[in-house]
């Protein structure tokens, strides 16, 4: 089965179609959908922004690994500023099909495809876009390396309009991890990531955002690699198109991964989170934690999960009827 | 010749040297970081794992396990270093054997040479004399025996040494000390779960009790708890007649979401007294989600023919839209019309005794081939066992196996671990019982012997499995 059930927008009889459908998907997915009012939304659906991003403040949030080893000793990194220089092409080449390319066909790369990659990859050489690409070495070997790029107009409005901040935002204060590849196996991604936002934060940025990415997210190991669950981030989100998300919570709680996305409402945000896995495995407690300046829902149907989340402190809807009768009578 | 030899079960035919117990400890951690670039992809240390524990056994010969190593592109220092770490651990020993068996089966003589399958691993072709060697051993063998009977074929002791050394190394031969068939696992393999209770489904509470057992179960086990099964995990099973009295698609599609996580495809067997009702079957099936695949199970201990002759009936009717599949349960005659059964569904033998096979020569390839299948379960290192494919009953109770005089291991609101206690103790009991529990005792306990087939053409060699 396929999840979610992506469709496409056909207008109000998409309501109608979805209720059939319902029944058979516990997920159902429309992307883009456009702005509808709360009263005007298909009935149990709820609106999701269309993409969002999780940007870094550097002014006034450290970016601290907390998860993973500690950075090893013979570990050299090194910053390539972009210029015209044939240098920096060179070394953007040889970091694309010597890194990236090899990796991402691994699947080791978050939510990027090593052909969907190519066309935005170079339009961003062309354009000049690049800010850096900051590279990490071991034994004379790339193990990991990040881009840095600038954001686009459209991106910069969005930021523009929901980072909170009273200077305005120019195209020199945010930069964009655009892609982070290292060699499968590697421990050092956060380690780079630290040395990327301390290269930006000194070269005069002040933010560092995430690429814009689908607001539900569903996998396994989704969490892993993530470097903007380790400190709190801000949630920006594009305010042009939505999406529109069927969930069917109790369904949903019996998958075999953990499932969470973004619930918009006018112009607040909830995090919904149905956590299958233990949260050693998943990531949601440190995905809880960056996550500020909105509401937050866990639902789980397994009592080692709940039991797991309970003890660090975060609350959650229990979905097990069995269980939840069992405790009521002792 | 270095023979590897269990430290945990020296005495035991092929015993797995990399346990649970080290799997769980992360032993796997070296290689996967020595592994090439492309193999180090998400779920690869399970996925090696899971191939590992079948090559790395005892009893084999220690280049055999080096070679196979490296054809899963473990360079060839890492591998010979992980087989020392294994060592020094304590885990086997370098040894010679008490005595020699082939786990192989003949497939067909080439012009030059003869193709042998190794139950562990691919078809290899080998020449006529090594597998003329091959042919000498019966079950297990003295090793000074074997090497003498050797030497007698091919004229001198240095051939008879070379001949031995060949197969070694590819695997075709093994060692032993005893025949006692190995007890060690990971975990029941497969959990049979009744559909029903009193005539109907069994409710939402009792399917919550069951996904909290078998999921907390599922969490104690290093291959179960990665979503990563030798076989289909989950099974269910009720009564024909039952099943189309209670006729619910719906619930079927609440069902499908339930047990989803677990297998891509859940088997359902029903267990058939006669056909009459057939047609709503068909509905029910295709109005429930392609999750499940639908079979029949026969039992024919007792009916015998009647069951085959009602089914051909409808069959011949052709009121079946696909094709059927049926498992027969049979002791140890050998039903009538099952050739004209076979041509109409897809056929699968269990026995609980010893099944008198009549000759293969003149039968048809494909019920050769549902023979060859029965006898040589899908799991043949380990998966034929008591206790490895549980049942769990329409009150929760959990029995070593579905038929009557399975062993009570508990109910499911036990402790998960307990009852995984009580599954291994009862393994460790009954080392010769087949999967249904049955023949514990006696001869059984050693190893098995292909039973009573007439000389063919595909000759099968004895092995160690149970039917």
């Amino acid at each position: 089965m396929e999840i979610p059930l992506k469709l496409k927008w056909l207008g109000k009889e998409t309501g109608e179609l979805c209720y059939l459908l319902a029944p058979f998907h516990p997920l159902i997915y429309i992307s883009p959908a456009p702005h509808l009012r709360t009263g005007d939304l298909p009935a149990g659906f709820v609106c999701l922004p269309h993409t969002m991003c999780r940007v870094l403040d550097l002014r006034c949030t450290d970016f601290v690994s907390a998860s993973g080893p500690p950075s090893r000793n013979d570990l050299a990194f090194d910053v390539l500023e972009f210029n015209d220089e044939a240098q920096s092409f060179t070394a953007v080449y040889e970091f694309y099909f010597e890194l990236y390319l090899k990796n991402s066909s691994l699947k080791h790369a978050r939510r990027t495809s090593n052909y969907c990659y190519l066309e935005p990859f170079h339009s961003n050489l062309l354009e000049r876009k690049f800010i850096a690409l900051i590279r990490c070495r071991y034994e004379d070997g790339t193990e990991a390396d990040l881009l840095l790029r600038q954001p686009t107009a459209v991106e910069l409005d969005t930021y523009r309009a929901l980072l909170r901040t009273c200077a305005s935002i120019g195209e020199a204060d945010v930069a964009i991890v655009d892609v982070l590849s290292a060699n499968g196996g590697s421990r050092q991604l956060m380690s780079l990531v630290q040395r990327a936002s301390e290269w930006a934060r000194a070269a005069g940025y002040s933010f560092l955002s995430s690429l814009p990415t689908s607001a539900l997210v569903i996998g396994e190991n989704e969490n892993e690699d993530d470097w903007t669950l380790e400190s709190e981030t801000i949630s920006v989100w594009s305010e042009g198109n939505t999406a529109l998300l069927y969930c069917d919570l109790r369904r949903c709680s019996y998958l075999s991964s953990d499932i969470y996305y973004y619930s918009l409402s006018g112009s607040e945000m909830c995090l919904h989170y149905v956590a299958n896995v233990v949260p050693r495995r998943s990531g949601i407690l440190r995905l809880l934690n960056s996550t500020i300046d909105m509401e937050k829902r866990v639902y789980t149907r397994h009592a080692t999960v709940r039991a797991a989340i309970s003890a660090a402190g975060v609350e959650c809807e229990f979905l097990n009827p069995a269980m939840s009768l069992r405790e009521a009578t002792g | 010749m270095q023979w590897l030899i269990s430290n945990l079960e020296p005495e035991t035919v092929n015993a797995p040297i990399l346990t649970e117990e080290l799997l769980q400890a992360g032993v796997m951690r070296e290689v996967m970081d020595h592994l090439p670039w492309y193999k180090k992809t998400r779920q690869m240390d399970v996925i090696l794992a899971g191939h590992l524990i079948h090559i790395i056994r005892s009893g084999f010969e220690r280049s055999f396990v080096l070679r196979e190593m490296i054809g899963l592109d473990i360079p060839q220092d890492v591998a010979e270093r992980f087989l020392h770490v294994l060592e020094a651990k304590g885990c086997f020993r370098i040894g010679e054997p008490r005595y020699f068996y082939a786990p192989v089966q003949i497939v067909c003589s080439l012009t030059k040479g003869t193709v042998i399958q190794s139950c562990y691993g691919k078809k290899v072709v080998v020449s006529d004399t090594l597998a003329e060697c091959l042919r000498f051993l019966r079950g297990a063998m003295l090793r000074e025996d074997y090497q003498e009977a050797l030497t007698e074929y091919l004229g001198k002791k240095e051939y008879a040494e070379q001949a031995c050394q060949t197969l070694g190394h590819q695997g075709l031969l093994m060692s032993c000390d005893s025949t006692e068939a190995s007890t060690s696992d990971y975990g029941a393999l497969r959990w049979n779960l009744e559909l029903t209770h009193q005539g109907e489904w069994l409710s939402e509470d009792a399917w919550e009790e069951r996904l909290n057992f078998l999921e907390e179960t599922f969490q104690g086990s290093y291959f179960q708890s990665r979503n990563y099964f030798f076989c289909t995990p989950i099974r269910l099973c009720g009564d024909l007649e039952t099943i189309l009295r209670a006729d619910n698609a719906e619930y079927l599609w609440d069902l499908s979401f339930k047990l989803q996580r677990f297998a891509k495809q859940i088997p359902i067997n029903l267990r058939a007294a006669h056909f009459s009702a057939y047609n709503r079957l068909q509905e029910l099936r295709l109005q429930s989600p392609t999750l499940f695949g639908w079979g029949l199970t026969l039992d024919l201990r007792q009916h015998s023919d009647e069951l085959i002759q009602d089914l051909l009936v409808q069959l011949k009717k052709e009121q079946f839209s696909h094709v059927v599949e049926v498992r027969l349960l049979l002791d140890h005659e050998w039903p009538a019309n099952l050739e004209l059964l076979n041509q109409y569904v897809r056929l699968e033998l269990s026995s609980t005794g010893r099944l008198q096979i009549p000759p293969l020569e003149g039968m048809s390839p494909t019920l050769r081939h549902v023979i060859e299948q029965f006898s040589k379960p899908h799991c043949q290192r380990e998966g034929c066992g008591a206790g490895l494919s549980l049942y769990i009953d329409s009150h929760g109770d959990i029995y070593s196996c579905s038929l009557e005089g399975g062993v009570p291991l508990g109910h499911i609101k036990d402790d998960a671990r307990l009852i995984e206690q009580r599954r291994r103790s009862l393994r460790r009991s009954r080392t010769g019982a087949c999967r249904f529990g049955v023949n514990p005792d006696g001869d059984s306990n050693k190893m098995w012997q292909w039973p009573a087939v007439a000389t063919s053409r595909t000759r099968l060699q004895p092995d160690f499995a149970c039917p």
